[in-house]
């Protein structure tokens, strides 16, 4: 299966049982199960050590037999349901053998108890709202610095090295208070500072500046979400 | 490059969205089926790359590029080939001199063709200089030492011998032309500046009639102003050409000289007015030489015995070698007056006769045998 297949493709396949595209689905798939995963249970999961991430993993390819491509839905948001329903019909298996009960299924406990499936994605709704309302708070905040959505397509270092430099600017800016509040007040980065305090040319600070600016807001910012999915793709899971 | 497989839609505008990735990476896409709302999670088709047809015709255009280009960049990287000349400029004040220049149109050597030559560039350096500089600073160099007074009619004629590259090959007389045009404008503009009513004209003429002026004791132009002369029914002689600053013999013929020059300028094949001419041309040269390769009775030995047709850039070498007998700017020699080995002519048998005839062989065989035979 060559790996710039596209996935959308690899779906196709795998709905007319191909197996070979459904393995590479789910193996492509695999960091964003584990980020599902971990935000459903709250805790940071490994693969091979932890019964949540197999779970997660039956349960996406589940959502690959699931998926009706002319029901209107989104396959990624189907699987995202689907995993959070198999998670909580494990942790009632757990809690009626072991009596052990976790934080999300005591959360959703009332709800889960009356329509346990309808409750959860009760929930995905309300998260994907939440997720809405805080892109919305960023874009709002991004605009008083003058960047629009836009600029940063055109504007995103377009390799992953360049990148990882740009965002490591962003946490140098975000984790000094003086460099927040520069940026705040003067709504420009603290390059002549930052140049010292980071191993990326003035230059390249520059080309990536507005890049740089809406990942040190979004770090520094109330954007739980965004913050967190960043970085989702290499870690393989949510941060801690 | 790494390449996201999902990502979180931050806007849609119209069938298009933009998502974050969770590499950080910001993209628009076009998501195959329903438009998904803000804040959901879409799978990202693969960055698009070049098509296999675009990249080889890329490729195939660069080779041909380089293919195209690459002569064109080894003649511009080539260094200049030393002292191969590709044209002969001659240039007659009174001073006449006469430069080697090669295919860049840099000077190699200069050499004066008269001791006013020899004066002229005795205070000048030409050599790598660019003929069109050189020119120049020949022009200022007359002004300054008087050869042109100001208010004073004044004349110099310039004349491109262009060299053959191959002995098979025939001179570029277009080249020569359009670079005597470029001489005469750079000297004309000098001499305006310096308010010398001169009359300043070119000519491209065959690298015979060098070597039958050289001959003749006479530089390329005023052989070719003789001829010209000569044709026209004037009665001027090599004699009277080699004396004294152009612009003055020339004043004899009542000013019709302008009209002379210019029809040098025009003519194109100089070699078949001088066979024209014939007994006339042999009266005007007097006792000087015999023009066309008679290399036995040539005056600066160097010519006449080469033959007359295959002058080639190598041999026009030699014979700028000869010619100054490894001295630049050495004045050519009285007509009549061989020298050295290539002066050597077919009607003189070696090692007999005049002893500068004889070869550094010879000499030592004749040293040997007289320590033996004391």
């Amino acid at each position: 299966m060559p790996p710039e297949s596209d996935p959308n493709q690899l779906l196709v396949q795998a709905r007319n049982g191909d197996a070979g595209a459904r393995e590479e689905l789910i193996r492509r798939f695999t960091p964003f199960i584990m980020a599902v995963v971990s935000r459903a249970t709250g805790q940071f999961i490994r693969m091979g050590e932890d019964d949540e991430a197999s779970i997660g993993l039956m349960a996406f390819n589940e959502a690959i037999d699931c998926y009706r491509p002319d029901g209107g839905s989104n396959f990624l948001t189907l699987a995202e349901t689907v995993i959070r329903r198999r998670l909580i019909d494990y942790f009632r298996r757990e809690r009626r053998h072991r009596g052990v009960l976790s934080l999300q299924a005591l959360e959703n406990d009332t709800a889960a108890t009356a329509d346990p499936l309808g409750g959860e994605e009760i929930n995905l709704v309300h998260e994907q709202a939440d997720r809405h309302q805080e892109i919305e708070r960023f874009q709002e905040e991004l605009a008083r610095f003058g960047i629009t959505f836009q600029d940063l397509v055109k504007t995103s270092p377009r390799h992953q090295d360049a990148r990882d430099r740009a965002l490591a600017a962003a946490r140098v800016v975000a984790a000094n208070p003086l460099f927040c509040r520069y940026l705040r007040e003067h709504r420009a980065l603290p390059l002549k500072a930052l140049e010292k305090s980071v191993e990326t040319s003035r230059k390249t600070l520059e080309r990536h500046r507005k890049y740089i600016i809406a990942a040190a807001i979004m770090l520094t910012g109330n954007y739980e979400y965004l913050a967190d999915y960043i970085g989702q793709g290499k870690r393989g899971g949510r941060s801690v | 490059m790494f390449n996201a497989e999902w990502g979180l839609v931050v806007a849609r505008q119209g069938n298009k969205v933009t998502v974050l990735t969770p590499a950080g990476e910001w993209r628009t896409l076009r998501p195959v089926g329903q438009l998904p709302e803000v804040g959901e999670e879409v799978m990202l088709p693969p960055l698009k790359k070049r098509p296999p047809w675009q990249v080889m015709a890329a490729a195939a255009a660069i080779v041909l590029l380089l293919v195209l280009a690459l002569p064109l960049a080894r003649r511009a990287a080539a260094p200049p080939v030393p002292g191969l000349p590709a044209y002969y400029v001659n240039v007659d004040i009174n001073p006449s001199v006469e430069l080697a220049v090669d295919e860049r149109e840099k000077v190699i050597s200069a050499r004066g063709l008269n001791s006013d030559g020899e004066k002229l560039l005795a205070a000048v350096a030409l050599k790598d200089e660019k003929v069109v500089t050189a020119i120049q600073i020949l022009t200022r160099e007359a002004v300054r030492q008087g050869y042109y007074l100001p208010d004073r009619p004044g004349a110099m004629m310039v004349t491109v011998v262009p060299v053959p590259a191959e002995a098979s090959d025939k001179p570029e007389m277009a080249a020569g032309e359009e670079l005597g045009r470029k001489l005469t404008r750079e000297a004309s503009t000098i001499l305006e500046q310096a308010r010398v009513p001169a009359v300043v004209k070119a000519a491209a003429v065959q690298p015979e009639i060098r070597q039958h002026a050289a001959a003749s004791g006479l530089s390329a132009g005023r052989y070719s102003i003789l001829l010209e002369a000569l044709d026209n029914g004037l009665p001027v002689t090599a004699a009277e050409l080699q004396k004294g600053g152009l612009a003055s013999v020339l004043e004899k013929f009542d000013g019709g000289w302008e009209k002379l020059l210019e029809k040098l300028q025009e003519d194109k094949d100089l070699l078949q007015k001088e066979k024209r001419l014939g007994a006339a041309l042999q009266k005007a040269l007097g006792q000087q030489a015999e023009p066309g390769g008679n290399g036995g009775k040539s005056g600066n030995g160097d010519r006449g015995d080469r033959g007359q047709d295959g002058s080639n850039r190598s041999e026009a070498l030699t014979m700028e070698q000869d010619a100054n007998n490894g001295q630049p700017g050495k004045k050519p020699e009285a007509p009549g007056r061989d020298k050295g080995s290539a002066g050597r002519s077919k009607g003189s048998p070696p090692g007999r006769a005049n002893p500068a005839d004889r070869s550094g062989l010879e000499m030592a065989r004749e040293i040997r045998a007289l320590l033996h035979n004391p």
